[in-house]
Order: structure tokens, then C-alpha cells, then sequence
């Protein structure tokens, strides 16, 4: 992310150019021979990982089935377009692991406009298959470079050391790769006195799973070789450091860059981003944040020489988030937060209530601002609020990049007794889901209803002995957030990888799985439905009604067959059925940039999901409507049948991948080359409820990776509702007994909870091994009673069986419905006519 | 500390020949009886147990029962009795009261000591977690509560029968009267047999609320010195009082259990009878309730031609080495040449072997203080550093564990601790800050890495328990684990002590930190007591063997990390001293040294104690302790053993002969071959002995040289045993062969063109630190007379083939 803080969003007044950023090159030929189909692409690379604002910069995709490429789109700003993408000639080296598709590659023209914003973005590339694999791109506001050992292949180090470093003029940006763990060693000229600052990109690089991360080290000497300044992490950007001094004389500086912790796979090379440059780089602005559209007068932290500058910082009209860069030349903008409302700055002493700073009366909200500058320190603020208020208090401190582990305490102040505390917070108070790994959950949020009216204490404190004195944060008092929010699930909850793009086969549909919750201040009330804004031209989405919360909402996307190939950043909405109200932009998405072991490390969290036309796939999946209800703890098959293009008969799973509750789709089901139809089995619950539910199944190739989903070909059925219905018959069995090897009877008398819609017929089932119902189904009459006829083998195993039941199968609509009904014993005798 | 039992004020001698223990005996009841001890001291210190053949005269009314060594009341009295043996004579008080009325038995005074005698509550028999054949105890008697109620109440009328006391079926099981899997514990006329039917008949109560607890005991005489001889061992008495809190003295060798530390130079009986078996030193100990005390055994040769060699004492730790050879009568072998010597240290201290350079230099040197110069300048380098860091890495456990970032065990993290303790070592922190800042560390473990300590390598989240067991082994040498379920059955550890430590550990938290990979340990305020598992009451934090801090609200670590690091805590400091002296002979002076407990008492305490006093004088400077132990001459002694000390093991009588440790041998072969190593996802560079993370996980050799896991706080973990595998791998593998095919140190040597035997004498300087014998350089010149004349490719591979010889010998991987 473009800072750690900083949710990845544009404004909204941009939202219309982001629809379609696609830039369509080649005309997209129709697939005719079956080879073509060769399904997701992958990208495992690209470079350069980033570009100045202002500029166009070529971008090389590296990965697999990359042969046809459509388009690039931004997720995180309409300012990074792509004007031109084409296929470049497959390399020869590596040659490609037996079984694996060839590495191929792409590359892409990307205009990024001069007011882009700067720091981290999420772009995607688009074939004539599917959406590739995110890949993150920094925008910086310094001209570019490439280290010459990079630009060369060189196998051999070229600048590991002061004697070889590579001149760089000042206030350029170097994107280099270290390799073999040797140092990257450049030169600087500078006067004396002149600021520089060298801040790094290398951890935060990390932009697939499959990258190695490493703990990078920077070190500024002098032409004599005296260390002046070196790190390897700060509290601003956790794992990649920067250093910031005033040249101490005339001449050369050399700045390494050199791994002090390698990465367990030494043999890759590892990018990085170095902004080598005259730019102020604070690590914290006190305070970090005022009313909208003002001046803030604000102190910088962390500049060289250990003077806190003091700054006017205009501020813009909207926020919440302002990420302001203190020089143009600063890479990584410092957050600020924008509220309305009192911004106050705690007035030390304040360690005591009594001492506490006080927040002038009024509305909500009001900003609280402080530094937490001794072990120990608890800093006081004092409110008003009244009785049945709902106050949010959100802290902002590791958001900032400050190293503080916040808690926060509120006391009426008349009655010390009781303290409503928070230490952190989780995805539902920072209105984000399943986001993984995020420094803002050491933020406490805390939810406070005043009991009555009157004076209340904000304490606010560190919980791990952080306390170095640029440790600044922030308290934002508001209403509680309003609103909904939604994701796309992941289909498979082992790889978030997985389908985390939409690619829709042009004249076919895909399905996908959102949830979607309330906000705290909300309260949900009847049915939503989920829309989509920014389509590509010939794509809609169908959402069925829900209510919320919803954990699971099965939508199709469907592109028309004259869709021209496209790829969009899409915003999705939650309307209210009745189309009153809309939230037009819920999506909060968190896809994993990095993994460590079994568990995601880096993350990203998107409001923008990419949505593509595709080329026609090579099947197509089209579900009868159901002959009749679903019968509680019964069984309904669909029928399945497939329209395949000529010439493919890649085998194909049919999954029912986001079930109604209550019903259970059957597992393995696979439609062989030569299968044109399949009937694919429901089963409901005994305790599902009744109702209308939407079915919509997908095919998927058995090919490609499971984990990545490249190779992948995924379409979707048409929806089709199934009711869940009571059942049509309740059945209790009489006593039953049968001695090994002879046949035998077993009744069961029926009541008729409803009216059977056509012939029915009834079978035992679930008897122990050796006995079996013998001859046809029994039809059930009009006398309510069923006799059936079981025999048994020699072997049968001898004792008392629960669970025999019925299985009745019901005629309607030219299909037949099945319903399990009763449940009784067995019991299996030995032979009598058997020797003792 | 706790006060000092009263048992172990008193004085308990009387003649400087004859010595009784007890010297004060009271016999209260009719059955009580008292067991006595008399020996002779000779005036070379050697003890005679001459208890049967001693007169008793009392003016008290007792029965002396030779034989049995037992003193019985035969009625109400007191007076100075006088103990005779040949010429000698000692005295001794005798008080009997109360001979009119039996004593009825205590649960916990009487029947538990014999349920525990008898062996009824180990683990083997009642005393398992579910108890066997449906009857269960506590293990050795830690819940007497517990066991009364399962005696008594569990099945009413069956394990005690009050009406017939002899069908209790506590008693017909124990006589083999019926079935028993445990079989017959002790015959129906035995004491043993009265106490447990007494305690029936009188309706087998609970005691009362103030019934005295065993409060210590002490084990009688203080020494027994006796001489070997195949022919007729020596064989001596021993005597058990316990002290109970109101004062009282018992004796209890009869319910006491019995073990020796040696069984080869002393066992000991049931009876608690010491027999004494081939020279040396051992310690037999007697267990009675929680308590166990032990005396000391010194065999001596049974030879009596001993002379000590010349050999001055360099400093005080020969000093103490010396005098306890003396004792045993074993003799020192000579000072090592200074060949080996300077192998030995280079190898001990650094990891490395002396180059060639170093050591034609160090053998010219005609300094008479060149060997503390060598052990200054060894001191001195970045591989001491190297070395050290990785000894405390392993049982700190510095791993990574990338399966799961929530631990806090992936790289960045781990090799920031590595970093840290590296940094501590080379700025040669004091020992007791650098674990007071373990035991206190919280925050980040990125930012403030000694809050590694408390984050896992086995991936799990620590229990408190963990927590603490792991610091009482790391830095009290001791074991406690044993405590977690029952009174340890070996040292004094109860399950209050126990919990008692763990409670500093309950408010120890962690959560996921700012980045992934990172995590904040932070206490929990309030969380500072445990539940006791076997009455749920809370136990509160309290020093092992210590006092209970005021915590006043305070964070429990830092009360405990001043306790346990203070120069006061001698625990502590014998702990850190036993450790680096393992390092130097392969063998703590407590064996192993994370196991101290009073069964397992240092081979020599004076020793010992000069370490620790040692290093608390030197404020904890481990370098300090270090230089002091390679200057000692025990240290310098040549590993050739002598007729009298072949078989010494634990008295540092010569230099032991040590493998080198996984890292060592690999490093070792680097440098001899001039072969760098290279080790995936370290720096270029790195030795393996500078591995952050260990090697056992990422170097096929290094695991199967027994390189630690670290993942336990045990020093066992690093495995020093020579396998077959490691042979193999020496002889066929491709380290050894890879490293000698690409030496630069043989380009070198074939650069010089050297004749065959300079070569050979060149190879054998720089692999074994010392000139071929004659023999050995004429068994390597007759392989070379087949050489072809001027043939450089030829003996490239003679070169080749003497190092791969000289790799492949025994010596090349042992320090001696």
C-alpha cells in the first residue's frame, strides 16, 4: 500500500472514468481450434514495479498463458491507464518444467497521469482468457532510473561496492534488483549542508505469493568509507527503512543497499525501489490531521539534525483520508486525517483526570490529538456527552505509522468505578472484512453509549513501552460509521487466489459469492440486492434478494454474446429491494500480496473489483428448471446439460459452489468429453426451511491449478430457483425380524401430510449388509400402508440395525422428486435351521 | 530463603574416633525404637561402621539390640548413656516417655510413609494417573487428602474393613494374602503390617488438624570413607531422622527409600546398608515424605602406593580439582604438550583449529606465559563470539518456524534475537543483565528481540508452565517438570514450589504485532496467581526455594529477573559456571548440567562453588570465568590417562577426550581444506557455526552430526554420540571429497612444489595441529615411493588422498 495506513480508494467524482480504462488493442479473435483454450493466465513477475507520475512507462508482465493480451486496469485509481499491450516473444530461458504451460510474457503501455496519486496500486492484467493474478505498482514523483546491473543481466556484481557504485544524480528514483545477496552500491554528489534522504521500497515490493521477502539494509557512507547513517527497518514503514541527513561536506556519498537478512531462496533476484533524492521525508505530522478545507499548522518529526520544522498544511475539502507528501519529491505520502468538529492537542501535564485537557462542548464530532512521550504515560482528555449517545472512538497511531499499541479507557468522570476499555480492534469496527494482517488493529476502536448526561474522561495510554517522542496519535470521536459494506468470498477458503477477479466468457456467465454486513451505526431492515456500476458494455449482474447480514450471496455476471472484450474497475453497491436506498460503493476487498508458511502475510484491500470480457469459452452450462420442490431430507436432481464447443472434450466438474443453506450439492460429479447431459443431485436437511432458493451451478475444466486458478476455464449456469418444501409423506415401520437366509416382510403405515402430485413409489433403504428389498418399488395406495419384501443372505450379520428408512419417489413434471421418510430397527436372526 | 531446619544445627559428634549418630535419642511409646550408628574414624579419615560390636550402657530403660542396631524403651526414663567400642567410648542422651500407652498410628505420619516404603503410590503401581486395578494414590504421597479419602471412603467397608481389620483389603494385598498384582509388599509380622492394621482397628481416622508435618531430614553419618577390595567389601550403616514441625526428631530409616548417585563405587540396600564397590566418589541418598538428603562415599583404591606427581596448582580451581584427587587418591596426568594444548583451546574457544602459521608461532614461542597469551588473544576474536552466541542460541532456542507468522518465529524476528545475543556476547554483557532482560522483555520482538524468549520454536503458544519450566532449566540448572503432577521424587520440588514459580508466567501474553511477522508479549496485570490442580486453591508467585515477592501490582517477571540474576542467587550462578565448564570438558561439574538437584550433587563441590564465586566476583563476565578455567592446569592436562586415573570420569583428573560438536567439524574441515561452506538462506560467508537459525534443519551434515534442533531448552539436544551414518558420511559422502577436490589450500601447496614429505608433514600440521610420528610419516612415505617421478597430477592426488586420510582419522574429530 501506498502507505500502510491507507485504505486503497479514489475519490468518488472520479468514479465514472474508472468503468472503462481498458484499452483494447488487436481485435479479439474468436477461439476456433481447441488448443486455444488454454484457460486463466498467471502472472508471476513484472517490471519495472513502478513509474514517475506524468510519464508512460512499458511494463513486462512475466507468467503463463500471457500469449493474448487484452488490457490493463488500475483497481485503486482512474489515473493509471493503459494505452497499448501486446505479447512479446516467449523467452527461451527458463525452458518451462515438464507438464507446465511455457513462460510467457506481456507488455504493457501505462499512462500515468501527473496527479496520480504516489505509493502503492493494484493493477491487473487482461488476456483474451481471463484476468491475471494482482500485481501492486508504485508511483513515485522523482524520474526513474535503472540500475545498470539490472539493465545489463549481469551475472556478476557490478556495484557491491564504493570503489564500483554507480553514479546517480540526485532526486532520481533507482529500481534495481540485488542478486546473489551482493550489495547495490550508488553515488551521490551533494554540497554540504544539502538535505538527503534515501528511502527504500523492497519488503513493501512484494507483490505475488511466490516472492521471497528478505530484510533489506541501507547505509550512507562517506568518500572515506565512515558509516553516517544506516537501518533496516523503521516504525513508518515497519520492515524497509529510509535515512535522512545533511551532507557533511562537498563531494560523493555512497548509499548501499545490501540484505543483512537473506531470503531462504538466495537464487532470485529481489526488486527494489530506491528514492535517492533532496526531499523531507518526516516519519510523523503533529498533529496528524484538522478540519477539511483549512490550514493546519503542524510540526514535521524525524528530520535530520533533530529539528521538529513547523508547517502550514492546507488541507482539501473532503476526506476522511489526506495523504500529503511534504516535498514533491516524497515518495511514500504521511497520512492525515480530515474531521470536522473541535481538533484538540492535549495540553501536558495531563496524567491525572484532573489535569485533563478539555474538549470544548458541543456536536460530535471532535479530534483528539497527543503524543505518548514517557513509559507510563496515560494522556487525559474531557468530554461532554449525552445520555443514550453513541460515540465512536477510533484511534489512529500504528495507522499513522507510529509505533504506539494504543488502549483506550472512558470513566464518567463524576464515577471513576466503571471504565469501558478497548486495546485493539477487528475488521468489523475498522468496517473491512477478513483483512488478514493489519498494523490498524492495534488501534483500539471503542463503541460508547453515555449513560446520562454529563462530563466523561478519554484516557488514553501504551500498552508495550513504546515511547520514543515522535510516538504521536490521534482519537477521532464520532458517530458511529453507517452504511454496508460487501466482499467477494473466495470459492475456496484454503486460497484466497482463487477467482478473486471476475472473467466472463463472452456469450456465457460466471457466478460469484459476496457477503455483506451493516456498519455499526446501521441497522438493516427488509431486503437488498447487490449492483454493480462501471460494467464493461454488455455485462449485467443478476442478485437475488437477501437479507443482512449475508454470509454467502450467489450473483451471476452474464456477458452478452456481442460483448466486446473489456476490463473494468467495478464498484458494487447494496440497494434496497424496493430501490429506496443505495450505498453505491460497499466493496472492501483484501486479496494476499505475500506468504509465509501456511498464513498470508501482505495484503491488499481493494474498493474496485475487476471485471472482464473474455473470449468465448469452449462449454456452456444450462440447468432445467426442477421438476418439483426439494423435499426436507430428501433429493431432487437437476438436469445438467452442456454445450461444447467443437472439438474440446476436456473432462468437466459440475459444483454447486455456494449452496443455499439447508442444501448439499452432489460432490465428484464430472461430465466426461463424450457427455452432453448429466443429472446433478440436491439433497436437503431435515431441518432446512421451506422457501424459494437460487441454484446456480458451475462447470469447471479438470485442468490448470487448483491453488492459483491459472489454467482455469469457470462458467455458470443459468439461475434456477429451488423450493424447499415439506415433505409429502411421514412413514412409521411396524417391528421388524429376519433369520439368515429367508425372506420376510416388513410393513410400515403412511400418513399424508399433503398431496401427492403424481404416481408414487417407495423403496427400502440403509438395511444392514446381506439383507436386501427384494423386487419392485412398492407403490404407495390409496390404503396407507406399505408392505415390502426383504430377504436375507446366509452371511447377513446378526443383530439389531437402526436407521432402515424409505425412499420415496414421487412423479412430477415428467421427473421424479425423492423424499427419504421414516426410520426404524431390524433385527437379524441367526439361522435356526443352522447347526449350534 | 527458608530458615534452616533445626536438624542441621545440631551437633551430632562426640569423639573425634567414635562417632554415634544420632547423639540424642527419645523413644516415646512402647514400639518406637531408634536405630544407631557408630563409627570409628581412623586418623587417615577412614570410617569403619563398627555398630555391632559396640556395648550400650543407659541409665535410661532401653534394650540395645546388637544385630538389628535398634535401641528399644522398656520403660520410662532418661540419662547419659555410654557407648563403647574396644578402647573408644562416646556418650549419648537417651529419653523414654509414655511406655505405658501404645501410640496410636497418623495417616500421614504412619501409613502414608509405608504406603510410599512399600512402594504402593509410584507411577508402576497405584500412584499411576488412573491408578491400577481400580485403586489409585497420589504419585508419592502428594495429596495425603486425597489418599485418605480413597483409603477409607472410595469403597466403604472394602480397602478398610473397621469391623474386621484384618480382611481390609489395604492388608490382605499387601501380605499376598489374595491376589495382588504388585505382589507381597511385606510379611503380616512386620511393622509395616502393625502400623497399617493399628491405624485400621483405631478406626482409621483422618488426623488432627494440628498433627505435625515433616519438615526435613537428614541422612546419617556425614562421610564413610572406606578402602575397595574385591575380597571382602566394606559395608556400613546409615540412619535417617526426620525433624517435624513441632520439633520433634524421628527415625525413619525404615520407611525411607534408599539410592546412590554411583552404583559401581557404592550401592546402597533397602536397609539403607552401604556397600562399597571400585574407587572413587559417589553420594547415596535416602527419600523419606518430599525430602531427600544424601551423604557422601568415598572408595578408595585398595592400594596403598599412591603418590601425588608434581604438579603445582596454577590457581584455585586446581586447587579444588586437586585436592579431591588427592582424596580418591587419583593422580593427575601430565600437562599437555603445547601442540595439543593449543589445538584443544583454538578448538574450544573459537571453533576453529589453529592455522599452520599460528601454530609453528606458538610452538617457537619461547614465552613462558605463551599460553595465557593464547587464550587472551583466542578470547579476543569474532569467533568466540560466533561460538558462544550459538551455544545460547541453541537452548534459547533462536529457530525460525515460518508455518505460522502468528508465533512470532519467522526469520526477521529470529535473527533480530540472533543479532541481539550476539551483540551481548561481543560486548561481554554481564550474564545476569543479559537474562534479566530476557525475563522482563516485552513489547515487539523485531523491535525489543529478548521478547523472543517468550515466543515459541515448536510453533504453539507457551503455556506459563512451559514458560517457567524452561527458565528454572536455562538458569536455575534444575528440573521442575516433575512438580507439574506430584512432589518430585528426587529433589524438593513440590507442587507448591511448583506453581509457585509459574505464577510469574500467567499474565504473559502475546498478539500479532504491527507487521506479519511480528508479535507484542505483554503481561496481563492481575493475572498472577495459578490454581493448584489439587485443591483449586490460587497459588501465588514465590521464588523456587524462595520467598513470595510483594508484588505490589508490579509485573511478576521483574520481581522474579532481579531474584533469580541477583549474586546472591547461588542457583543461578553455579548454573552459568557449570555450563561454561561443561564446555571445556564435555561433562558439567553436575552432570547434566541442567539437572542439579540434591540426588544429583556436583562431582566436586568445592569446585563448584570456586566457579560460581568466580563469576559472581567477576560480575558475570563470562570471558572472565572463561580465561580463569583454560589457565588451570586441569584444563591443560594431557588426555593420556595413568594407571590410577583410566578409569575417572567425573573428576577431571585429565583431559577428557570430547568429539567436536556438528558446527566445529564442518567449520574444521572449511578451514583445513581452504573449502568455503555455504548454507541456503544465510549471507555468503557464513561459518556454520555463525548459522542464525541452526543448521540441523537446512545441512544434511550438520544434522547428522548431531547438530541441535533448538527446540528444547536441552543441552542434550545437541547429540555428540559417533554414528555409523557419520563415518559414512566422512568417507563416501560429498562434503569431504567436494571440499578437498576444490581446496585452494592444496592449489596452494602444489604451487610450492613441495617433495612428498613436506607436503604430508604440511597436510598433517594444518588437519591435526602436529608433526606425523616417525611411524606415521614412514607409512605415508611408502605409498608416495610409487610416485612417478615429476608426475605434479599424481601427487596432487597423493596430497588429495593423505588429507582425505587425515580427515577420515579419529583425532581430526575430537578435541583432546
Amino acid at each position: 500500500m501506498a502507505h500502510p495506513a491507507l485504505r486503497l480508494s479514489f475519490p468518488a467524482t472520479l468514479l465514472t472514468l474508472a468503468a472503462a480504462t481498458l484499452t483494447a488493442t488487436a481485435g479479439a479473435q474468436d477461439k476456433d481450434s481447441p488448443d486455444k483454450f488454454e484457460g486463466n493466465p498467471s502472472v508471476t513477475s513484472h517490471w519495472p514495479r513502478g513509474a514517475q507520475r506524468g510519464t508512460t512507462v512499458e511494463v513486462e508482465f512475466t507468467g503463463t498463458r500471457l500469449g493474448d493480451p487484452r488490457g490493463v486496469v488500475c483497481l485503486t485509481t482512474p489515473a493509471i491507464t493503459c494505452s497499448k499491450v501486446s505479447a512479446s516473444p516467449p523467452s527461451a530461458n527458463p525452458p518451462p518444467r515438464p507438464g507446465n504451460p511455457p513462460p510467457s510474457t506481456a507488455v504493457a503501455t501505462l499512462l500515468i497521469a501527473p496527479d496520480c496519486p504516489s505509493g502503492q496500486h493494484v493493477i491487473r492484467l487482461l488476456t483474451s482468457n481471463g484476468v491475471a493474478d494482482i500485481a501492486t505498482f508504485w508511483i513515485g514523483s522523482l524520474p526513474e532510473v535503472v540500475e545498470q546491473e539490472h539493465a545489463n543481466n549481469s551475472k556478476t556484481d557490478l556495484n557491491g561496492t564504493r570503489g564500483q557504485a554507480e553514479p546517480v544524480p540526485l532526486d532520481r528514483t533507482v529500481n534495481g534488483t540485488l542478486n546473489g545477496m551482493e550489495p547495490d552500491t550508488f553515488r551521490i554528489d551533494l554540497k554540504q549542508g544539502q538535505l538527503f534522504t534515501a528511502e527504500l521500497e523492497a519488503t513493501r515490493l512484494r507483490s505475488t505469493p511466490r516472492e521471497d521477502g528478505f530484510q533489506p539494509g541501507l547505509e550512507i557512507t562517506d568518500a572515506a568509507g565512515k558509516i553516517l547513517a544506516s537501518g533496516s527497518d523503521h516504525p513508518l514503514f515497519l520492515t524497509d527503512p529510509f535515512l535522512s541527513l545533511a551532507a557533511p561536506a562537498d563531494g560523493p556519498l555512497f548509499v548501499a543497499i545490501r540484505p543483512v537478512l537473506p531470503p531462504e531462496n538466495t537464487s532470485r533476484r529481489i526488486p527494489y525501489r530506491l528514492h535517492l533524492g533532496s526531499f523531507q521525508r518526516p516519519d510523523g505530522v503533529y498533529p496528524a490531521g484538522g478540519n477539511p478545507g483549512t490550514a493546519l499548522a503542524a510540526e514535521l518529526q524525524g528530520l535530520p539534525d533533530g529539528q521538529n520544522p513547523r508547517v502550514t498544511i492546507p488541507l482539501p475539502p473532503s476526506g476522511p483520508d489526506f495523504p500529503w507528501q511534504a516535498s514533491p519529491g516524497t515518495p511514500s505520502p504521511n497520512l492525515l486525517r480530515l474531521l470536522a468538529g473541535p481538533n484538540v492537542l492535549e495540553t501536558e501535564p495531563n496524567e491525572t483526570p484532573e489535569q485533563a485537557t478539555a474538549v470544548p462542548a458541543g456536536p460530535l464530532p471532535f479530534a483528539c490529538n497527543g503524543r505518548v512521550a514517557t513509559t507510563g504515560d496515560t494522556d487525559h482528555f474531557r468530554f461532554t456527552a449525552k445520555k443514550d449517545e453513541r460515540l465512536q472512538f477510533r484511534a489512529f497511531a500504528q495507522a499513522l505509522g507510529s509505533p504506539l499499541d494504543l488502549k483506550l479507557g472512558i470513566t464518567r468522570a463524576s464515577d471513576s468505578s466503571k471504565t469501558e476499555r478497548a486495546d485493539d480492534s477487528n475488521d468489523e469496527q475498522l468496517g473491512l472484512f477478513d483483512s488478514g494482517t493489519v498494523r490498524e488493529k492495534l488501534d483500539p476502536v471503542l463503541l460508547f453509549t453515555a449513560p446520562a448526561d454529563g462530563e466523561y474522561l478519554l484516557a488514553v495510554s501504551e500498552s508495550q513501552g513504546s515511547t520514543a517522542p515522535q510516538n504521536i496519535y490521534r482519537i477521532e470521536a464520532t458517530a458511529a460509521d453507517s452504511g454496508f459494506i460487501s466482499t467477494l468470498q473466495p470459492l475456496d477458503r484454503n486460497t484466497r487466489l482463487l477467482r478473486n477477479a471476475v472473467s466472463i466468457a463472452r456469450g456465457n456467465r460466471v457466478n460469484a459469492t459476496f457477503s455483506a454486513r451493516p456498519l455499526p451505526g446501521t441497522t438493516p431492515a427488509g431486503e437488498y440486492i447487490l449492483t454493480a456500476t462501471g460494467l464493461p458494455a454488455g455485462v449485467t449482474l443478476l442478485s437475488e434478494p437477501f437479507t443482512l447480514p449475508a454470509a454467502r450471496i450467489p450473483v451471476l455476471f452474464e456477458a452478452s454474446p456481442d460483448a466486446a472484450p473489456a476490463i473494468a474497475a467495478v464498484t458494487i453497491g447494496i440497494q434496497s429491494r424496493d430501490g429506496q436506498t443505495t450505498y453505491p460503493d460497499t466493496l472492501r476487498h483484501t486479496i494476499p500480496l505475500a506468504q509465509l508458511g501456511n498464513d498470508a502475510t501482505q495484503f491488499v484491500t481493494v474498493d474496485r473489483l475487476a471485471v472482464a470480457v473474455c473470449d468465448p469459452a469452449p462449454f456452456k452450462l444450462t440447468v432445467a428448471p426442477a421438476h418439483g420442490p426439494l423435499m426436507k431430507n430428501g433429493e431432487l436432481e437437476l438436469e445438467v446439460s452442456l454445450d461444447r464447443a467443437p472439438g474440446f472434450d476436456e473432462p468437466l466438474d459440475i459444483l454447486l459452489e455456494t449452496p443455499p443453506k439447508g442444501i448439499i450439492g452432489a460432490q465428484g460429479v464430472t461430465l466426461t468429453g463424450d457427455q452432453k447431459s448429466i443429472g446433478f443431485r440436491l439433497a436437503a436437511d431435515t431441518n432446512a426451511t421451506p422457501g424459494q432458493y437460487p441454484v446456480i451451478l458451475t462447470a469447471r475444466n479438470k485442468s490448470g491449478d487448483n491453488r492459483t486458478g491459472a489454467g482455469k476455464i469457470y462458467t455458470a449456469s443459468n439461475l434456477v430457483p429451488v423450493e424447499i418444501a415439506d415433505p409429502y409423506l411421514k412413514i412409521k415401520f411396524a417391528r421388524a425380524r429376519i433369520e439368515r437366509g429367508m425372506q420376510t416382510t416388513v410393513t410400515a403405515t403412511l400418513e399424508r401430510l399433503r398431496d401427492l402430485p403424481g404416481k408414487a413409489t417407495a423403496t427400502l433403504i440403509r438395511l444392514p449388509r446381506g439383507v436386501t428389498h427384494k423386487g419392485e418399488p412398492v407403490a404407495v395406495g390409496p390404503d396407507n400402508t406399505l408392505t415390502f419384501t426383504v430377504s436375507s443372505t446366509q452371511d447377513a450379520l446378526v443383530g439389531t440395525y437402526q436407521g432402515m428408512a424409505c425412499e420415496i419417489s414421487v412423479e412430477s413434471n415428467g421427473g421424479h422428486l425423492r423424499q427419504i421418510a421414516g426410520s426404524g430397527p431390524i433385527r437379524v436372526d441367526p439361522s435356526r435351521q443352522a447347526n449350534p | 530463603m527458608r530458615p534452616l531446619p533445626l536438624l542441621f544445627l545440631l551437633p551430632f559428634s562426640a569423639s573425634a574416633a567414635l562417632k554415634v549418630y544420632p547423639d540424642r535419642v527419645t523413644l516415646t511409646g512402647p514400639q518406637s525404637r531408634q536405630a544407631l550408628v557408630v563409627q570409628h574414624i581412623a586418623g587417615d579419615g577412614r570410617t569403619t561402621d563398627v555398630t555391632a560390636n559396640v556395648k550400650v550402657q543407659s541409665p535410661a530403660p532401653v534394650q540395645w539390640d546388637a544385630a538389628t542396631g535398634l535401641l528399644a524403651p522398656t520403660g520410662d526414663g532418661s540419662g547419659e548413656a555410654v557407648i563403647q567400642w574396644e578402647n573408644e567410648q562416646a556418650t549419648l542422651t537417651v529419653t523414654t516417655t509414655g511406655f505405658a500407652q501404645a501410640r496410636t498410628p497418623s495417616f500421614r505420619l504412619d501409613v502414608e510413609p509405608v504406603l510410599m516404603r512399600a512402594g504402593c503410590n509410584t507411577g508402576s503401581c497405584h500412584g499411576s494417573g488412573r491408578g491400577q486395578d481400580g485403586f489409585r494414590l497420589s504419585l508419592f504421597g502428594y495429596d495425603p487428602a486425597g489418599d485418605f479419602f480413597r483409603l477409607t471412603r472410595e469403597m466403604i467397608g472394602r480397602r478398610v474393613d473397621l469391623e474386621v481389620p484384618t480382611q481390609s483389603l489395604v492388608l490382605e494385598k499387601s501380605i499376598g494374602a489374595v491376589p495382588h498384582t504388585g505382589g507381597t509388599l511385606f510379611k503380616p509380622d512386620s511393622d509395616y503390617y502393625r502400623v497399617l492394621h493399628d491405624w485400621i482397628a483405631a478406626g482409621a481416622r483422618d488426623d488432627a488438624p494440628d498433627t505435625p508435618l515433616a519438615t526435613g531430614i537428614r541422612i546419617f553419618p556425614d562421610k564413610i570413607e572406606v578402602r575397595a577390595s574385591v575380597t571382602a567389601p566394606a559395608h556400613h550403616r546409615t540412619l535417617v531422622m526426620a525433624e517435624y514441625s513441632d520439633g520433634s526428631l524421628r527415625d525413619v530409616t525404615r520407611l525411607a527409600l534408599f539410592l546412590s548417585n554411583n552404583d559401581s563405587t557404592a550401592t546402597i540396600g533397602k536397609d539403607g546398608t552401604v556397600t562399597a564397590g571400585a574407587s572413587g566418589g559417589a553420594h547415596v541418598f535416602a527419600r523419606f515424605d518430599k525430602f531427600t538428603a544424601g551423604t557422601e562415599v568415598i572408595v578408595l583404591p585398595d592400594r596403598t602406593d599412591f603418590t601425588w606427581p608434581d604438579l603445582k596448582p596454577a590457581n584455585p580451581i586446581d586447587e579444588a580439582v586437586f585436592a579431591r584427587l588427592r582424596q580418591l587418591q587419583i593422580a593427575p596426568s601430565a600437562p599437555a604438550d603445547d601442540a595439543s594444548f593449543l589445538r584443544r583451546v583454538t578448538l574450544d574457544l573459537t571453533g576453529l583449529p589453529p592455522s599452520p602459521e599460528q601454530l609453528t608461532g606458538f610452538l617457537t614461542d619461547a614465552a613462558p606465559d605463551k599460553r595465557n597469551h593464547a587464550i587472551d588473544r583466542l578470547l579476543a576474536t569474532e569467533a568466540f563470539t560466533d561460538l558462544w552466541t550459538m551455544k545460547w542460541a541453541e537452548i534459547l532456542q533462536v529457530k525460525v518456524n515460518n508455518q505460522n507468522a502468528d508465533t512470532g518465529r519467522s526469520r526477521q524476528p529470529v535473527w533480530k534475537y540472533y543479532q541481539w545475543l550476539r551483540a551481548q556476547i561481543a560486548a561481554n554483557r554481564p550474564f545476569n543483565e543479559l537474562v534479566r532482560d530476557l525475563i522482563r522483555a516485552e513489547g515487539s520482538n523485531t523491535a525489543n528481540p529478548p521478547a523472543n524468549y517468550y515466543t515459541s520454536a515448536n510453533g504453539n503458544i507457551r503455556t506459563p508452565m512451559e514458560r517457567a519450566e524452561d527458565t528454572a532449566q536455562l538458569f536455575l540448572g534444575t528440573r521442575i517438570q516433575c512438580a507439574q503432577c506430584h512432589n518430585h521424587p528426587f529433589d524438593r520440588w513440590t507442587m507448591d514450589d511448583y506453581y509457585g514459580f509459574t505464577a510469574f508466567f500467567k499474565g504473559v501474553s502475546q498478539k500479532k504485532g504491527a507487521s506479519a511477522t511480528e508479535v507484542f508479549i505483554f503481561n496481563r496485570p492481575g493475572q498472577t496467581t495459578v490454581d493448584h490442580p489439587v485443591d483449586g486453591r490460587a497459588v501465588s508467585p514465590r521464588f523456587l526455594g524462595g520467598e513470595q515477592p510483594d508484588l505490589k501490582g508490579g509485573d511478576p517477571r521483574h520481581f522474579l529477573a532481579d531474584w533469580l540474576t541477583a549474586p546472591g542467587n547461588d542457583t543461578f550462578a553455579r548454573t552459568l559456571a557449570n555450563r561454561a565448564w561443561f564446555h571445556f570438558f564435555g561433562r558439567g561439574v553436575i552432570e547434566p548440567v541442567d539437572d542439579g538437584r540434591i540426588s544429583n550433587p556436583p562431582s566436586n563441590e568445592k569446585l563448584l562453588a570456586i566457579l560460581a564465586d568466580h563469576l559472581r566476583a567477576a560480575r558475570f563476565d563470562i570471558r572472565s570465568l572463561i580465561r580463569t578455567i583454560c589457565q588451570s592446569q586441569t584444563y591443560q592436562l594431557s588426555s593420556t590417562a595413568n594407571e590410577t586415573n583410566a578409569s575417572d570420569d567425573r573428576n577431571f583428573s585429565r583431559s577428557y577426550v570430547r568429539r567436536l560438536q556438528a558446527e566445529v567439524i564442518l567449520d574444521t574441515l572449511a578451514a583445513v581444506t581452504g573449502t568455503p561452506n555455504s548454507f541456503s538462506g544465510q549471507m555468503p560467508g557464513t561459518r556454520a557455526t555463525q548459522i542464525f537459525d541452526g543448521g540441523a534443519d537446512r545441512d544434511y551434515f550438520l544434522k547428522t552430526f548431531g547438530s541441535s534442533k533448538r527446540e528444547t531448552v536441552c543441552t542434550a539436544e545437541v547429540r555428540m554420540e559417533p554414528t555409523l551414518t557419520q563415518a559414512l558420511h566422512l568417507i563416501n559422502g560429498n562434503v569431504v571429497d567436494g571440499a578437498i577436490q576444490r581446496s585452494p589450500v592444496l592449489t596452494e601447496l602444489m604451487k610450492q612444489k613441495p617433495t612428498a614429505e613436506a607436503g604430508v608433514i604440511a597436510l598433517y600440521q594444518r588437519a591435526l595441529s602436529r608433526h606425523p610420528t616417525a611411524y606415521e610419516l614412514a607409512r605415508f612415505m611408502e605409498s608416495a615411493r610409487s610416485l612417478p617421478e615429476g608426475d605434479q597430477a599424481a601427487l596432487r592426488k597423493f596430497f588429495d588422498d593423505t588429507l582425505w586420510a587425515l580427515i577420515n582419522t579419529t583425532e581430526f574429530a575430537f578435541n583432546h
